[in-house]
This record gives C-alpha cells, structure tokens and sequence, in this order.
C-alpha cells in the first residue's frame, strides 16, 4: 500500500473506541469535579466573608438573618460533591465500556500507554477523585472553624 | 490489528472557515478578552457589595440614548450573520449588505454611547460609580472601535472580490468577534443601566 | 481533481536531495541584518527568548548581590532605604516577568514545533510579535532604574503605597504601564501555544501520546489567558488613579486596597504555577531519558499538571491571610492550599519511581533534574506551613517566605532551566556542551543555593522581616545573613560557569549528532541543528515514544518518521484535529515579514507617549501599529486567504 507513489496510510487510528461512548460525558467526566470545586469555593468564600464582614466594618457575631447560612454553606458543599461523584461514575462506565481499547500493550492502567478513549476516562476517574478530596477539604473546614469571632 | 490502515483523504488547503488557525485564534482572543470584562464586572460588584448602598450617584445613569443604542446593537448581529451567511454561500450582495448594516448599526451605537457620555452629569471622577461606568463603558467602546474596524477593512476587502464560497475565513472570524463584542455590550448595558435601577 | 490551491490529497514518500533543497529555499531565513529584523521561523525566535531571559536573569542577579551586600551585615551602607527599594521590587521583577516565564517560552517556542512534528508554530508572526514586545516592555521597565525611578514598591505592589500621594513618581508608572504592555506579549504568545497545540501536530499524535513535556507549557498558557487580563486590568486601574483622578484604589474617597490584592494575587498565584509547570515539564522529559526508561505513571503526571493549575487558580487568598478576611474564608483557602500537595507529590513519586526502577545514567542534566526533586520538596513543604492560616500569621512577611519562594522559583525553574540548557544545546547548536566543566556547574550552584537560601528559613523564624534595608546588631541575625550572602556569591559563580561553558562549547565543543542522549521523543529524529523546515517529511506517530518503539514493544504499529507526507507547494504543514490528531487541512504558513517588527515600535512609542503625557507620540505609535497591523492581516492569495484568479 505504502509502495504505492501518491498513495498514503498511516497507522491505525489512535482511538478506535471512540464510538462507543458519548463525547458529551467524556467532557463532563473530565471537567465535571473541577468546575463543582471552583464553584463552591468561590460561592461560599463570599457567603462567608459578607456574613462575618458586610461593608466596611466587621460584624464579630454574624449578620443578622445570616445564621442560619451555616446549612447552606454545607449543603452547595454536599452538592458539589455529589456532581463530583456523577463525573466519577461517567468516567468510570467509559473506562468500563474502552478498557479493552489495544488490548495486549501496557499492562499498567496508569501508564495507559494506547486508546485515547480509555486514556481521557482514566484520567477523568482519577480528576473526579482528586476534586471530591478538594472538596472534602473545605468540608472539614466548614466543620472546624468558626463562622464568624477571630 | 483489528483496524486495518487508513488511507488519506482529499485535504482542503490553506485557510478553509473555522478548520482555519485565525479561527482558533480568535476563540481565544474571545476567551481572554472577555475575562477581561469579568475581572471589571466582579471590581463593579466588589464596589457594590463593599459599599452597599451609598456609592451610586443620585441620578443613575439615563435610558433615554442608551436604550435605544444597545437596541441598535442588538440588530446588527443579524446584519453580521446576513454577511457570514453571504460569504459563505459564495453571495458577494449578500455579504456587502450585511457588512454595511453591521458597520452603521454598530457607528450608530458608538455615536449615542458618545452622546450619551456627553449628556451625563457624572463624571471619571465622581465616586467609584463614576470611575467603573466610565472604565466599563469606554473600555467597550474601544472594543468597539477594534470591530468597526474590522468590518470597515472586510467591506473594502469583499468589495475588491477576495471571498467566495471557498476562501471566506476572515469574514467568519471577523463576524465571532463582533458577536462578541454585542454581548459584551448587552452585559454592560445590564450591569451599568439596569442593575442600579432594580436594586 | 479540483484545483490544487484549493484541495488536495498530500503524497506519501521518502524526501529525495533536490526535494529537501527546495524545502531548504522556500523556508530559510535570509541573510543579514534583513532576516534578523524580519525572521518568523520559532528556532530563531526560541533561542533569541532564551539569551534575552538569561540577560535578565543577570540583571535580577547582580541587584540580589547588591541586596546581599548591604545585608551581609548590621548597619552596611551599599545601597540607602530608597535604592534598595527599587533593587528588591526590580529584582522581583526581573526575575519573576522578565526571566522565568520568558525562559520558559524560549524552550517551548524551540522545541514544541520539533516534538510535536509540526514545521513552525501555528501563528509563527505572532511569535515574533511576541518576543519583540517583550524586549520592548523589558527595556521599558529597566529604563526607569536608567533614571533612578524604577518601580519600588515590590512586584506585588500594595495600594495605596502605590497610590501618587505616597509614590508621586513615574517609578509605578514606569510599573503598571510596563505590566501591561508585557502582558500583550504573554498573551499573544499563550493563544499561540493553545492553536499550535490544537491543530499543528504530527498525524497519529493523539492526546495520550503528546511528549509530556508538552502538557506543563498548554496548562500554563491556557491560565496565562484567563489570568493576565486581571492584573493588566489591576494595573490599568491603578495608572488611571494616578493619572486621571479615578478612587479605584483612593481610600479616602471610598477605594478599595484589598481589591488590588485580589486582582493582583487571582493573577500571580496562577503565575506562580506558570512559572514551574513547564519547567516540571522538562523534568518530566529529560529525566527519563537518563533512566533509559519511560516516565512511570505518564497519565497521573500529566494529570497532577493541570489538576495543580486548576486547584492554582482557588488558593489566591492565601496570599492575604493576615488582611483581616473572617475567618473561616481563610479557611476554605488553606484547605485548597494544603490539598495542592496532592498533585505535588504525585509527580514528585513519579520522578522518583523512574529513577529507581530506570539505569540512571549520571550527567550534567541528569543531576540538575534529580537536583530539582530534592528542591521541589523542601520547597513544597514550606509553602505547604504557611498554607495553614495560623502558621501563616506567625511567618508571613518573614524571611521564611523569603526562603520558600526562593526554593520554588529556583529550585523548580532555575535549576530545570539549566537542565534543560545541557538537554537540549546540542540540538540548539549541534555542539555538546562540557560535561567536566558541567558537573562542576552543578556543584557550586548546588551547593551556593542551599547555603544561601536552608539558614533563610531560620532568619524568618528568628523574626527577621522581609523588605527592610538594614537591621541593628543586637537583633542577633548577623551570622544568617552573612552566610546567606557568602552563598549568594557562591550561587552567582555557579551561574558564571554555566555561561563560560556556552560560550567556549558554542566553539570547541564535540559535536553532536542527531542524538547525543539516545532520546525518544520526535526533535532528536532531525539533524542538529535542525533545517529551516524541521521536517522534511511530516512524520506520523503511533506512540509516546517514537525512536524507542523498537524496544518497548507498546505498540504493534510503528511510528513513521523518514517516510510521510511531501508538502511543499510553498510554505506548507499539516492541521490535524485536536483530540485524535487526525489530519483536516493542508496549512500555508506566513514567511518572514517586518509587520511583527513594527507593531512592537509602534505600541513601544505608544506606551512611551502614554507614560510622559506625550498625547501626539502616543497617538502616533497607535498609528504606526494600526497600519503594521493592516498590512498583517491584508488576505493574502500564496496563504489561502482570498480568491485568486488563474490565467
């Protein structure tokens, strides 16, 4: 084939799995954690500033009204992590359905030397994970610091 | 091997529409630039929220040029999509009407913000207000001026006969830009006419 | 078949003498000072960004040793309370916009055409624009020291210091205007890294196969792109306060300081990261090939990158944890801060495990990339205290952080950068640099940076605050600081080795060869130095590594590399889709132009005007741009761009 002049073909294609799962989720499963991370982060960070610290001057025992934003605060935490999770489990069903994506070559899932399908799920298994400990982070600060006296 | 070798396609060649890099470019040009816009919106809500209630001038800014400018606005995206369509369906007619509209629809827009800043009794000085509308609405206007100017350049450049249904990639890039630039207006528009009248 | 110009289908063969001379003519530079002045090809321009950067590198270096001097003991007079200032913020400065991202930029423009297959970048004028406004703005900055009002404020510049009734000179205005104006480079040059990575790789380079070096560079350049608009947007605000009378930042009037912290820190905390990823990256490339294995764990290193860019851009406040924020915000700040460690020590184990199951082979760039394990560590753990608020309180503004940073940026970036300089000179200039001359580089920079910067660390618990110019003998900081100066020194002479190594290798160095480390990735498959056009043919890739695939065994299929695609109706490379690096378009590439030239005179004599109230200069140079741009983007029929009419 290749000894035909004008003629070319390359290798098999990189990822010949990639018809079996849906593109849409292979993009949520990737940025899904992060993206519920950053959100939280931020929403609650000005909640919890504006509660303690409305205007100019401090207000050492919470905003009046404010108290009950503790609760909130956990629950968009609670919500991240359950967005967090679905990121997780789509990655994960992607993994499942590409695994044997080359089979044969790279025994080791980490290195995932071949299949770009199977490569983007493990990667998006592995950010979803990282980005529901990130999230627990902020949770266990929730849990341990004091809303508002410094 | 499962999948036996490809062979390679007929590929188009230099700068076919959004498979050209001006294209991708411009994505990001859109991305960064209106990153920009964020960072000033959240300085405007972080004046907001810090000073609450006593920064906004007595008058907020008056609908009267400004409304009907960003209404103006507004219609030159179908004037830009009539161009775009018109490139690339190969239609030059079609292309130069839509540019025109674009480009008068967008000076008509420029002139009233112009007015507009000329009739407003606050000033680039006059409390954080003052210094945000300004830094908001002139920052736009440059924007704006940078699109003008494209699409003054892409009429010279379809009237001289250089796009057809194959080679058109600079109208199309031209045309996210300028989307670009409407929404950022209506954004500004909302942020500095509206949100002041509704708190 | 359709008209050529419009499509085709590319021929597949071998390159013959007279094709590769035809490729020689259509791509090469010309000569003299006209090719200097007008060249767009990313060798030229990578190498021009790595001698720049290294300039400022020693400019940064000889205001730190006038620093040291005047610290090196109680109540020296080298430099007075004013000098100094302008020494620590242009020391800051230089080192942390003008030399470690810039050098950074220098390897990726070099290096990421020839690792990725690909015969320039996607935007190869762009490129020039790039480091021209670079220059331009570097020089800008530097000619406020020429007249003794350089910045001094320190890089981070706190309003209202800044503020004109406090620093009514043109020593910030020299600062915001010049920030902004490098910001353009940063920008131009990231979106240009982001297309070229997208769309201009080899046929067959998938995701999963990109070098890894690659991956530190596109993290940084995707969050250069969504950060610098808000420290020029910071620094704008701050010039138009000083200048127009505008209370962004005006206290009394109702501005807000701790807006300018976090305009600035959402910007530089990202920065920070930029300024270490792609130096990972090097890391992450060269070491292996001195283990002569792959690097253990490829998908979790790559991963650890922008997980760390991304967990980056939520940890700024961290930087203003004694401002008086409540409390628990702070805390869900330490908690990002300290969970960063994560992605860390991923890629610091994985460093670690490809040494130890790989057959280290012991070179200069070897040491220098072990070297950086080490530093990375002990400069991690200090940023991993003060990412818990309470330690914060206790340190900040001390010489701990002094230390800390200094363990970061050198550690993670000079000491990689160095690496990188003995990895990659051979295929700069087809010369090995000295390898006896190299070990005794690495000892005395080794050795100088430990002693100069571990008894930091002590100085800032003893309370030695950061930023003062002098101190009193009784405070009991002597010795520390006078050791830390000898090691400064020592530091300083270790660098001196490195340049007298360049320019005596440069002459008489062995020659290479095509490749000297036996490597795997796609830039050693061409001649060193490279031709013009990288590629004759464009090679096509079917795994991570391929001039090691005959050892591997990863992959049945394997990569071609002296067989591919013949392009060369004019400038030509292949476009391929971003996930899969399938092939969608014949690109025609832009030659040599002035245009990138004198754009950067224009907005230099723009900025110039801005700066000195010259109104008519500064429209003038907005002219000179606007024309330069014009001409730039005129369709041109030999690019694809419009129609053009056979006869």
């Amino acid at each position: 084939m290749v000894a035909d002049a004008g003629a070319y073909s390359g290798p098999a294609h990189p990822a010949p799995a990639r018809g079996r799962v849906r593109l849409g989720g292979v993009f949520f499963g990737l940025i899904g954690g992060p993206a519920a991370w950053v959100t939280q982060l931020i929403v609650n960070y000005g909640l919890a500033s504006y509660s303690c610290f409305p205007r100019i001057r401090p207000s050492p025992y919470g905003l009046p009204g404010w108290h009950g934003i503790w609760g909130g605060l956990l629950a968009i935490n609670l919500v991240a992590v359950a967005v967090t999770v679905a990121a997780a489990w789509i990655s994960f069903r992607d993994w499942h359905t590409t695994r044997g994506e080359h089979p044969g070559h790279s025994p080791h899932a980490l290195d995932a030397g071949e299949g770009r399908t199977r490569f983007l799920a493990l990667v998006g298994i592995m950010t979803a994970l990282g980005f529901v400990a990130a999230i627990v982070f902020d949770t266990v600060a929730l849990l341990a610091v004091p809303q508002c006296p410094g | 091997m499962s999948e036996t070798a490809r062979s390679l396609p007929v590929l188009p060649v230099g700068t076919p529409g959004r498979r050209s890099l001006g294209w991708w470019g411009m994505l990001w040009a859109i991305v960064t630039e209106g990153t920009l816009f964020a960072y000033l919106l959240f300085s405007y809500g972080y004046f907001a929220v810090q000073l609450a209630g006593n920064w906004m001038p007595r008058q907020v800014p008056p609908l009267r040029l400004a409304l009907p400018g960003i209404v103006l606005l507004v219609i030159s995206v179908p004037a830009m999509w009539l161009g775009s369509f018109g490139a690339r369906r190969g239609r030059t007619v079609a292309l130069l009407i839509g540019l025109v509209l674009a480009l008068a629809l967008g000076a008509a827009f420029g002139v009233l913000q112009g007015l507009d800043w000329r009739s407003e009794p606050l000033t680039l000085r006059q409390g954080e207000f003052g210094s945000v509308y300004y830094t908001l609405t002139g920052l736009h206007l440059a924007h704006l001026a940078a699109g003008l100017l494209g699409l003054l350049l892409m009429l010279i450049w379809s009237a001289l006969g250089y796009f057809d249904a194959r080679r058109h990639a600079p109208v199309l890039i031209l045309a996210a830009y300028w989307y670009f630039v409407v929404v950022v207006g209506v954004t500004v528009f909302v942020a500095l006419y509206v949100l002041p009248r509704v708190w | 078949m359709a008209d050529p110009e419009l499509e085709r289908r590319p021929e597949f063969a071998t390159a013959t003498v007279a094709y590769a001379h035809d490729l020689e003519r259509l791509w090469e530079t010309s000569p003299g000072i006209a090719g200097w002045l007008s060249t767009v090809d990313h060798k030229e321009i990578g190498i021009r960004y790595l001698v720049t950067a290294f300039a400022f590198l020693c400019a940064g270096g000889i205001e730190a040793l006038l620093m040291r001097l005047q610290l090196a003991g109680p109540d020296r007079h080298v430099l007075g309370p004013h000098a100094y200032d302008q020494a620590f913020s242009m020391h800051g400065i230089s080192m942390i916009f003008l030399y470690a991202f810039p050098v950074l930029s220098g390897f990726s423009n070099y290096l990421w055409p020839l690792v990725l297959g690909s015969r320039d970048m996607a935007f190869p004028r762009l490129n020039a624009l790039s480091y021209w406004i670079y220059v331009a703005a570097g020089l800008f900055m530097y000619a406020g020291l020429a007249i003794g009002q350089a910045p001094n404020d320190g890089w981070y510049n706190y309003v209202p210091y800044a503020n004109r009734e406090y620093n009514p000179g043109m020593n910030e205005d020299f600062y915001s205007l010049g920030m902004i104006f490098l910001g353009i480079s940063t920008t131009v040059g990231s979106i240009n890294f982001i297309v070229t990575l997208a769309r201009t790789r080899a046929p067959g380079m998938s995701v999963n196969r990109l070098p890894i070096l690659v991956w530190g560079t596109l993290t940084a350049s995707v969050a250069n792109v969504l950060a610098v608009p808000s420290v020029s947007l910071a620094f704008f605000l701050l010039w138009m306060d000083r200048q127009f009378g505008t209370h962004f930042f005006d206290v009394p009037q109702g501005g807000q300081p701790l807006l300018w912290q976090h305009l600035f820190w959402m910007y530089a905390h990202p920065w920070v990261y930029a300024l270490v990823l792609p130096a990972m990256g090097i890391v992450s490339d060269g070491l292996p090939t001195f283990c002569r294995r792959p690097l253990v764990g490829y998908a979790p290193v790559a991963l650890a990158t922008v997980a760390t860019m991304i967990l980056g851009f939520g940890v700024w406040v961290h930087h203003m944890f004694a401002t008086g924020i409540p409390n628990l915000a702070l805390a869900f700040f330490g908690g990002a801060s300290i969970v960063i460690a994560v992605p860390s020590a991923v890629a610091v184990f994985a460093w670690t495990a490809t040494i130890w199951l790989g057959r280290p082979v012991i070179t200069t760039a070897f040491l220098f990339f072990a070297s950086m394990i080490v530093l990375f560590v002990i400069g991690g753990v200090s940023g991993f205290m003060t990412g818990s608020v309470p330690v914060d309180w206790q340190l900040t503004e001390t010489y701990f952080v002094v230390a800390h940073i200094h363990y970061v940026l050198i550690g993670i970036n000079v000491f990689p950068v160095v690496g990188g300089i003995y990895y990659w000179f051979p295929k700069f200039t087809g010369r090995m640099l000295d390898e006896k001359l190299g070990k005794w580089n690495f000892w005395t920079m080794f050795i100088g940076f430990n002693v100069a910067f571990l008894p930091m660390h002590l100085t800032g618990l003893w309370g030695m605050p950061r930023r003062i110019y002098t101190y009193s003998p009784d405070m009991g900081w002597t010795t520390l600081n006078a050791i830390t100066t000898v090691g400064a020194f020592i530091f300083a002479i270790g660098v001196a080795m490195l340049l007298i190594n360049v320019v005596i290798s440069l002459r008489v160095g062995r020659i290479a060869g095509a490749n000297p480390w036996d490597a795997p990735t796609l830039e050693w498959s061409v001649p060193s130095p490279p031709p013009p056009y990288n590629f004759a043919v464009i090679p096509h890739v079917a795994s991570r590594h391929p001039l090691w695939e005959d050892r591997l065994g990863e992959s049945e299929v394997t990569s071609l590399v002296t067989r591919g695609l013949l392009l060369d109706h004019g400038r030509e490379t292949i476009g391929t889709s971003p996930l899969d690096g399938d092939p969608d378009v014949i690109l025609k590439m832009p030659g040599d132009s002035y245009m990138p030239l004198l754009l950067s005179v224009g907005l230099t004599m723009g900025f110039v005007g801005l700066l000195v109230h010259l109104w008519w200069l500064a429209v003038a140079g907005a002219a000179v741009a606007l024309i330069a741009g014009v001409v730039w983007l005129w369709p041109r029929g030999t690019l694809g761009q419009r129609r053009v009419r056979h006869v």
